[in-house]
């Protein structure tokens, strides 16, 4: 059995409940060697077939489930394709798996910050030119894992509102070396986003030593309407399309302040 | 240097089918049905990432009961218990040992919507031991998921349209089942809220949703973007809809449907009611 192959079938049952069918067209593989593979991981106790129901008419779907000894089986397959990876090509855990090493798990597909685009990787890939992520990581048994003041530097410019949301209960890390953070937001040219953002999450250890930069920054592509206590700290950090306060503070609720 | 929380991995939808098949579905004694709703949906349709909050709806209070119950058992504790609209209770449940650690459940609506069996039609029911877990299909997600006018939200929804166009008519569908069902009780007097703040809070945080996702989004999904419209210019408020919208959005203000609607609100009670066939 090719390992990658199989691994790439598991990540993917891991990340969705997919009937057979939009398995195989996710996967691209012939349907007669996605089948044969997942028969094969079938019997090997690592993935479960599910007979689904429907309301409607309809053949009833199969969906695949991994067992809790494929979910072990598939987080060995992927720290060891990271590290072969890294090897390669100096890849560093991207932002979903690294948010939840910091302290704000999130659910989805394990990523990798990539300075160039990646056709051989069954990780979804962000693609990331700048040094900053790359830059002195978090080496450990799971992995090369971008250190924090990096991540959040990079998230504030990653338009994403649950990225944006979890950067401001970030921010309030006691460990957090300010410092640090001042000299990479500079790189990333996101000063005034995380300004704003500890300002509005009330991250006052960062929000006090930032100073707003003259040329405005543009957090959310497109701009909503928003309270009033949102669009004023917005002007004061120079942001436009700023995330709102009501979005941090449930960001905050869920994930507890950090230690 | 700020050094890592231990104890903390990304989640999948692996870990949320083992935990339901482990710790729900093998305890549960009767038959449970739960319905995946918004982020959760979401990442089990492998559409998007979530937030570590596991979101469920129950269209039966016995299945709800049951559920919390069983989720108390094991550990859980309510966090949070609150009506976000009258007449539907939202409960968060955590227990900070489990991988699913924070469980959100509604009943028996979720967000206003309701889970009828057009809904429902196109859901696959996936069953982990005793828990049906009911997984709606992308349209009804989309359409439900207008709903909060979140920036999460709205993202969620230029995902869902650039990695799997909803199919507009069904949508459309499935709002005007949902406009239906509020306006057929506007002239009852047994019901628990107001149809009609209902259906304002649809009409105007559905076209408020599509008005917010920028022209490139939205012009990829024109025929809701009119629908939207059409529906909340119906209404004939004074108000605009962006104005509207900064209000809905304001999370410290609550709306005073009566005060938007002034002194035309039975004119406009009358107008919606269906006519008699």
């Amino acid at each position: 059995m090719n390992t990658q192959l199989a691994a790439h079938l598991m990540s993917l049952v891991a990340t969705g409940a997919y009937p057979t069918r939009e398995l195989i067209r996710i996967a691209r593989y012939s349907p007669n060697t996605a089948l044969k593979y997942l028969g094969q991981l079938e019997e090997e106790g690592l993935v479960e077939r599910i007979e689904a129901r429907r309301f409607g008419r309809g053949r009833p779907p199969i969906v695949h489930g991994l067992t809790p000894s494929g979910l072990d089986q598939l987080r060995r397959f992927e720290i060891s394709s990271f590290t072969q990876l890294r090897k390669g090509t100096g890849v560093v855990w991207g932002p979903r798996r690294s948010f939840a090493y910091w302290g704000v798990p999130l659910f989805g597909r394990p990523d990798i910050f990539s300075r160039t685009e990646l056709a051989s990787t069954w990780f979804e890939v962000v693609v990331e030119g700048r040094p900053g992520v790359y830059t002195r990581p978090i080496d450990g048994p799971d992995g090369a894992f971008p250190r924090l003041e990096a991540l959040l530097a990079w998230a504030a410019t990653s338009g994403n509102p649950r990225y944006l949301a979890a950067v401001s209960v970030l921010l309030s890390r006691r460990d957090l070396s300010v410092d640090d953070l001042a000299t990479l937001t500079c790189q990333y040219r996101s000063v005034n986003r995380v300004g704003f953002l500890a300002a509005i999450g009330g991250a006052n250890r960062v929000a006090k030593r930032f100073r707003s930069t003259r040329s405005w920054e543009v957090m959310l592509e497109d701009p909503l309407p928003g309270d009033d206590a949102t669009a004023k700290l917005a002007t004061r950090w120079r942001v436009r399309g700023p995330l709102s306060q009501a979005v941090v503070k449930e960001m905050r609720r869920l994930y507890g302040s950090p230690p | 240097m700020a050094a890592p929380r231990s104890g903390f991995r990304l989640k999948s939808v692996a870990d949320l089918q083992i935990w339901l098949q482990r710790d729900i579905g093998s305890r549960l004694q009767d038959e449970t049905e739960l319905i995946a709703h918004g982020g959760t949906a979401l990442t089990l349709l492998g559409l998007k990432e979530s937030s570590k909050d596991v979101d469920f709806g129950f269209r039966t209070k016995v299945d709800f009961d049951r559920f919390v119950a069983l989720l108390r058992q094991i550990g859980y504790r309510a966090t949070m218990d609150l009506r976000p609209s009258p007449g539907e209770v939202l409960l968060r449940l955590e227990n900070p040992s489990s991988q699913v650690d924070v469980v959100d459940l509604r009943f028996p609506t979720w967000n206003n919507w309701r889970l009828t069996q057009r809904v429902l039609e196109a859901a696959r029911i996936i069953p982990r031991g005793k828990a049906q877990l009911v997984l709606p299909d992308r349209d009804a997600v989309f359409l439900f998921k207008t709903y909060p006018l979140r920036e999460t939200d709205l993202d969620d929804l230029k995902t869902i349209i650039d990695r799997s166009r909803p199919n507009q008519r069904r949508v459309i569908r499935l709002f005007d089942e949902q406009d239906e069902l509020n306006r057929a009780e506007l002239n009852q007097t047994n019901v628990t809220y107001e149809p009609l703040f209902n259906i304002l809070n649809l009409r105007a945080r559905f076209a408020g949703s599509l008005s917010l996702l920028g022209d490139r989004h939205r012009g990829k999904v024109k025929q809701l973007a009119v629908f939207s419209r059409r529906k909340f210019k119906e209404l004939g408020l004074s108000i605009t809809l962006g104005a509207l919208v900064k209000r809905l959005r304001d999370a410290e203000r609550v709306v005073d449907w009566d005060d938007i609607m002034g002194v035309d609100g039975d004119a406009l009670r009358k107008r919606l009611m269906p006519h008699p066939r």
